[in-house]
Formats: structure tokens, sequence, C-alpha cells
């Protein structure tokens, strides 16, 4: 059984900067993984800034999706490896995600700090005349940072979690701060983000970090924020997991080999690529956090 | 030069004080008879355990209270109780006597002597007898709220010696007299029927007055929602409650106890309905903040704003509709979209004052009682105003008339559209006119309480009017709610009605108007109309027997 939990690695605390005197915070509701949607053609980001073949010297040679709005260059290789993996015992992957982040142990926050009006305008806060969210605004400073809350959320009769809930920040997890990044017609993009997964295995609770993440969301007009979150899975970290002693060892060398086909990201000095790329879909739903 | 200096201060504060009006007597009024008073389900508990202990679990199968002029208290004066009903009093009784004998606390409390069943001589015996009938007495006077006739007494203690004879001890005995002065209708009802007052008037049309003992029982229900304490049972035995003065010391202490608050919030659970939040069901497709404990959340919020703005702020009574501060736990704040102030509980927060939604007229309690399962009732909110806040009673709809509104369409998308479709029918017009104007405006509210700026893709217009005082929105129609000319009037009565334990007749008009006047003139505060009410010969008179 898999239980994936989030951490995010320590980051100096920059000064900020910009203007705006609002906070908003929102909290990954939904997340899954970004898959092929067609024939090459898969949501992510171009982590290494090269547009790969199959068979070129970039990106060991593993070709690249290209988004469905046509950017190139995408490096998503785990959406070739998660068919697979889906044939072990990895198959209920995505739902043991999804019911991590309803039972509270799961829960990413995306904080907006400095932000000159709220991006869901407070669509259910009774706030005059402002009801409705901000699709397609902009504002040139915003400090983006990602961090971990904790508790049990509320779940609504919809059986999602309820907008606007209060939770409270997760004292052990340190922020990963992307700095000042810019919302531009109602889209955010950071780099430089290091976020670390304890995965859980049979018992077993292993990290894995996603490398040089980066992010991107586009504000929704419910007022929500939808957008994916990629980077690097360290090879040897993953072979580690694969390697638990309770996990079956054909399913290890199933893991082993898919690792050693597929990683396309941080070639050492020989070039050979250390890490395997990965794109995760997320919702994120507006949320206090507790300042008490 | 310091005698200078305090005239100085002295004209100063002489200058800029506003004086209250000079304030006449209480009018003239007309006397009503004694009413048996049944204690509500509330008051019966709250008795129970204050008589006996916290620990005591209080039975509530009990037939359900039903209003009158809106109030429970009041219902307990003009409802009957049924067949049914008075059995469950019996079995609750003997409920309760069973838990104090097998509570050794609350069974040292009731019995301050030892009983030894295995007495043989006729001294220990003696004893025994002795015992049994100072625990019944002592217990029957404060449950009681009156001292016990002899024959009274007389009748408990055969009814212990009979239980020990036929089951064996004197536990049993104590238990059934227990039981038997917990169903006597002395204590299920409040009886106070009043004297010939030595200092009446010569000429007055009130001649009466309730005694110093039943004054102790009034003092307290109204205060307290709850029994007698010894202090207050002693002061009415003393004869203090019959002047002003020894009412005043009481009614301090009182004001002062926690009972205090828990009576002023049983005033406002009655007077708002908020009890009936306990039942609160929505549709759970409709609504997904909704859960089970929603309503008792919401019911909490309001009565901590009644006794927040009543005690802690002995505020204006018409800040009630208009202030920014509330007390939320974190799933009304998550339906009020606000950061919640407290992760495990209740606690007091400001709502955005920049945000529509402010008062009780803001809060859950009210949006969704007023609503239907599955959508809001503008009609309802709007009649609910009239009715409760301005004491205005509307009639019924004919029998004989559709009272349904159109579904939501193309044609009427909105809920303002399908009720102006619906006032469309004159037999319907004359009484939605006064209640739909109204509850329209607060529309920005669903069924449940939720903020909504939009109905089925339209932008929701929230404006109106309440008698001449126009409103674009909710925020606006909460200060034309509490500024409307009936806000104090109403809440004066009601609250008389609530401390007299009877509805208000004609004849009492006048000083009912008296009431609401002290009340403008004194800043609206609760406390002191509670205070005025206490000394308000409605309070303390009372006509002959009919």
């Amino acid at each position: 059984m898999l239980l994936w939990l989030l951490a995010c690695a320590p980051a100096p605390d920059p000064e900020p900067t910009c203007s705006g005197d609002k906070t908003n915070v929102f909290v990954i509701s939904q997340l899954s993984f970004s898959r092929e949607v067609s024939d090459g053609v898969s949501a992510g980001f171009d982590l290494d800034g090269a547009t790969t073949a199959a068979g070129d010297e970039t990106g060991c040679g593993l070709a690249d999706y290209t988004d469905p709005d046509g950017t190139a260059g995408i490096d998503n290789q785990f959406a070739r490896v998660l068919p697979v993996l889906e044939t072990t015992e990895a198959q209920a992957l995505e739902p043991l995600i999804q019911a991590a982040v309803d039972d509270g142990s799961l829960l990413i926050t995306l904080e907006l700090g400095h932000v000159d009006a709220d991006i869901s305008a407070s669509g259910s806060s009774g706030s005059g005349s402002s009801a409705g969210s901000s699709v397609g605004t902009s504002d040139t400073c915003v400090d983006f940072a990602m961090a971990r809350a904790t508790g049990t959320p509320s779940i609504g009769t919809d059986g999602r979690m309820e907008w606007y809930q209060t939770l409270a920040r997760e004292p052990m997890s340190a922020r990963s701060e992307a700095g000042q990044v810019a919302l531009e017609d109602g889209r955010l993009q950071a780099q430089g983000l290091e976020v670390t997964i304890p995965v859980t295995i049979l018992g077993h609770e292993l990290l894995v970090t996603v490398l040089s993440g980066s992010l991107r969301f586009d504000v929704q007009p419910d007022g929500s924020v939808a957008g994916y979150l990629a980077g690097g899975l360290d090879q040897s970290q993953l072979l580690s997991i694969a390697e638990t002693d309770n996990i079956d060892s054909e399913v290890t060398e199933l893991v082993s080999s898919l690792l050693d086909y597929n990683v396309d990201l941080a070639p050492d000095d020989a070039g050979t690529c250390q890490q395997l790329s990965i794109t995760l879909k997320f919702v994120a739903i507006p949320v206090f956090l507790y300042e008490g | 030069m310091l005698r200078y200096v305090l005239q100085m201060l002295w004209l100063l504060a002489c200058v800029t004080a506003d004086p209250l009006p000079e304030r006449g007597a209480a009018p003239e009024f007309e006397v009503v008879s004694p009413v048996l008073k049944r204690l509500t389900q509330t008051q019966y508990g709250n008795s129970l355990r204050d008589l006996l202990g916290s620990a005591l679990v209080v039975p509530n199968d009990l037939e359900p209270d039903d209003a009158s002029e809106g109030l429970l208290v009041l219902g307990g004066t003009v409802n009957s109780l049924s067949a049914r009903g008075v059995e469950q009093y019996e079995t609750a009784a003997f409920d309760v006597a069973a838990q104090v004998r097998a509570d050794s606390d609350m069974r040292a409390a009731l019995m301050p002597c030892a009983i030894d069943d295995a007495a043989t001589d006729a001294a220990a015996e003696a004893e025994n007898e002795t015992c049994v009938s100072d625990t019944l007495e002592a217990f029957g006077h404060r449950a009681w709220r009156r001292p016990l006739e002899p024959a009274e007494l007389l009748r408990l203690t055969t009814i212990a010696s009979a239980a020990r004879s036929t089951l064996g001890s004197w536990d049993d005995g104590v238990q059934y007299g227990v039981a038997a002065i917990l169903q006597s209708p002395n204590f299920l009802y409040r009886i106070e029927v009043g004297e010939d007052d030595p200092d009446a008037a010569a000429g007055s049309s009130v001649q009466r007055r309730y005694t110093s003992v039943e004054m102790a029982t009034r003092l307290s229900y109204f205060l307290w929602n709850s029994t007698p304490d010894a202090e207050l049972l002693a002061a009415g035995e003393s004869g203090e409650l019959v002047t002003d003065a020894g009412i005043d010391a009481q009614v301090e202490r009182m004001l002062a106890d926690p009972r205090g608050r828990d009576g002023v919030r049983n005033f406002f659970d009655e007077m708002l309905t908020l009890y009936k939040l306990e039942d609160l069901s929505k549709d759970p497709t409709a609504y997904v903040h909704t859960s089970s404990t929603v309503g008792s959340s919401a019911r909490e919020e309001t009565l901590s704003l009644a006794e927040w703005l009543t005690f802690d702020e002995d505020g204006d009574y018409r800040d009630f509709f208009t202030t920014t501060t509330t007390f939320v736990d974190p799933k009304l704040a998550t339906i009020y979209a606000v950061p919640a102030p407290s992760l495990d509980g209740f606690a007091q927060t400001e709502l955005p004052a920049d945000g529509g939604r402010r008062g009780f007229l803001g809060q859950v309690s009210f949006l969704a009682l007023q609503a239907h399962p599955t959508s809001t009732s503008p009609t309802r909110r709007g009649k609910f105003i009239r009715e409760v806040l301005f004491c205005t009673p509307l009639s019924p709809p004919p029998a004989n008339v559709d009272t349904s509104i159109p579904e939501p369409s193309d044609s009427y998308p909105t809920m303002r559209a399908r009720l102006e479709e619906h006032m469309s029918n004159p037999s319907c017009a004359g009484c939605h006119a006064m209640t739909d104007p109204i509850g329209l405006g607060f529309e920005n509210f669903d069924g449940l309480g939720g903020w909504r700026a939009t109905e089925n893709g339209n932008t929701i217009d929230a404006s109106g009017d309440l008698d001449g005082a126009p409103f674009n929105n909710a925020w606006g129609l909460a200060a034309a709610v509490h500024d409307n000319a009936n806000l104090g009037p109403c809440f004066s009565r009601t609250l008389y009605q609530y401390a007299t334990g009877h509805a208000a007749s004609e004849g009492e008009r006048d000083l009912i108007n008296w009431h609401a006047e002290g009340f403008a003139d004194n800043g609206y505060k609760v406390q002191w109309l509670l205070r005025d009410l206490v000394a308000s010969p409605g309070f303390r008179r009372v006509g002959v027997v009919q």
C-alpha cells in the first residue's frame, strides 16, 4: 500500500518587496498524474530547456512530449512509466493519493503573499459587490511559496474538500519559496521549487524529492486554481524504494528496468541521466491558515 | 482652587451629560388573573439539575412543548397535558429517583442523615422514620419552591412507609417519596395565585400582588429559567421579595450569576425559535456545507452573540442586527468564508467590515431556519421579521389559494421573478407585499446561509424597501431593521410576555408601551429592560383567581 505525503525542502526566506497587502492561500484538493492524452501529447513543462527527439544526445535520447497547447519539449517520462506501473501493486496509486489529500495527510498549500487583490475574490464571503474570481487579471509581483498544512479537512456533501475552511500550518515542514513571480492574465508560473514527497510503501517510509520543480496554474471562473507541478525524481531514490524488502522481486526488477530506460533529466559528467521527469495535475481551492 | 476645579468639573458634567427624560410612574393597567404555568422541558431539566446535581441524566422523553405567542413558556400556560404526557412525567420521576438512589454523591446530598435498615428496636426505627421525613421535607421544600404543609408531608411519608413495607427497605421508601415529589403538580407547575396587597392604594384597580415566596419562583424562572436556589427561596420566605430593595438585591445577584446568562440565552432561544435548529435538515445535493451538526452550531452562534451583547457589552439590542462581531466554530467559519478563530470550538471573531454578512440576520441560524430544505424563502424570512422582530401578525394564506410559486425557468430564472409572478394573483399579493420585499433582501444568501452572487446565472438583485427605508442589499436591510420603529417596542413586548408568563392583554398596552419607552430612553440595553420588567407592576401584581 502506498501513501504519499509531502514535505517541502527548506529555503531561505526572501524579504518581501511586493506591494500588495493581501495573502491568498490555496490547498491542493485534487491531485493526479499528468498522463499521455494522445500519442506524444502530455501536459507539463520543458524542464531541461531542450526539445528532444528519440535518439537525440540531449535528454538521454528520450523523446519529449508536446503540451496540448502546442508547446514542445515537455519532459514527463513518468507518463510513459505509469501505465506499466499500474499493472503492478501500484495500480491504485492515484486513488491513494486522493485519499491522502482527503484525510489530511497530504495537504499541500500554495501561498501567494502581497497580492494586490484577492484572487478568488471571496466568491462566497459576501464581500459586497466583489463577488467572482480574478480570471484573466494580472499582478506584476506576488510572493509565491509552497508548504504543508495539517488537520482533518472538512469534506462537503459532494465528497470534496470544503472551500474556505481553516487549516493549520504543518509545524515540521519548511516552506519552499519560489520568490517573486507574476500573475499574468490569470496564470501564475514558478520555478525552482523543491518538493520532497515521503512515500510509504508497505510500511516503509522513503523520501522522494521532486527536484527543480516547476509549477503553473490558472485562476478558474469559480475562484479555484488548476494547474501542473513538475520536476525530476532521483533514480537512486526510486530504486531504493523498489528494493524495499516487502516488494516482490519481479516488481523490483521491473521498476529498475523502467528507470534505466526512462530517466531523462540531470545527466552526469558521463552523460547518463539521473532523474525521471514527472508532472502532477492539481486543483487547489481557497482556504485560510490558522494564525492562532 | 480645588473647590473651583471641582465646580468646573461638575458644571462640565452637567453640560455634556445627556440627561434622560423624566420618567413618570407606571400607568394604570388591567391586571390579569393568575394562570398555572407548566415547566417547559428546559425548565424541567434545569430545575432537576439544580436540585440534584449536574451528574443527573435528565429524562427527555416528555410531551413536547408547544409555543404560544411564539414562546414556549407561554405554551405551558394554555396547552393541556395528555394522559400519555402524565405517564411520561411519572416514568421520568421514577427514573430520576432511581438515579439519585444509585449515585452516592446525589444520594448524600439528598439525605443528610443515615438509615439503618437492619434496625429492629423501636428507637432506631423512629430515627429512620425521622430521617426519611426530614429528607422528604427538605427535598419537597426545594422542589416545590415553598415549605410543605404538614398534610403534604404526611402523604409523602405515608408513600415512603408503604414502599418500605412492600419492597423491604427505607431506600425504596425514599425513592418512592422522591418520585412522588417530582410528579406532583407542585413541582411540574408554577402555582402563583397571589395575596391581597396590604399596601395597595385605596381605589386602585390592582389590590393583589404575588406573595414573596411566589416572587422567588417568578424571579428565578424569568432570570435563570430554573428553580430558585436556597438563598432566593430564603429571601422569599422572609418576605423580602415584596419590597423594592429586597428584589433589587436578588436581581443583581442573579444577573451576576452564570445562570443569569443561561436565562437570557433561553429567552433569545425561544423568541427566535432557535431550538428548531436542532432538527435542521437541508438537501445535501443543494447545499454541500450542510451537516448533522450545522444547526446546533448555528444555534450556539446566535446565543453566544446575544449573551455577549447583553452581558459583556451591556450593549444596544438593535446592534444585534448590525454588529460584525460574532462567534463561530470552524464549520460556520467555512460557510462564512472567514478564517476560523479556533480550530476546535467556538471563538469570537470579526466579520469583514466590507463584507455583506453582519448581525443575526446574516447568520446561518436565521437564514437556514427561515428557508426551505432545497431553496431560500423570501416569504419566510420576511414573515419572520414582521412577526417576530416587529410583532406584526400576518394572516395565514386563504385555504383555497394555491400557495406554490412557479418553478425556475427561463421566464422566471430568479426567486424575485418567481415571486413577482406569484404576486400577480391579487389574493396572494396582500400578505406577500408585507413579507417578500423584505425577504428578497437576503437573496444573496442561499437556503443554508452561504453567500451567492448569482442565481441561475443571473446577478441577484437584493434591493428593496422596508417601511419607507430603501436598501440595496442584506446589510442595508440590516441597518433598516436596526432603525425600524417597531424593533424596540416589539422586543419589550415579547420580553414582557416571557417575564410575566402570559399573553399580553389589551389592558396592558399602556404599561408595555411605558416599558418600551424606557427601553429606548436607556439605550435599548437588555439588562436595563430585565431590571425594569422585574420592577414592573405587571410582573408583581396579579388579579383574582377566576
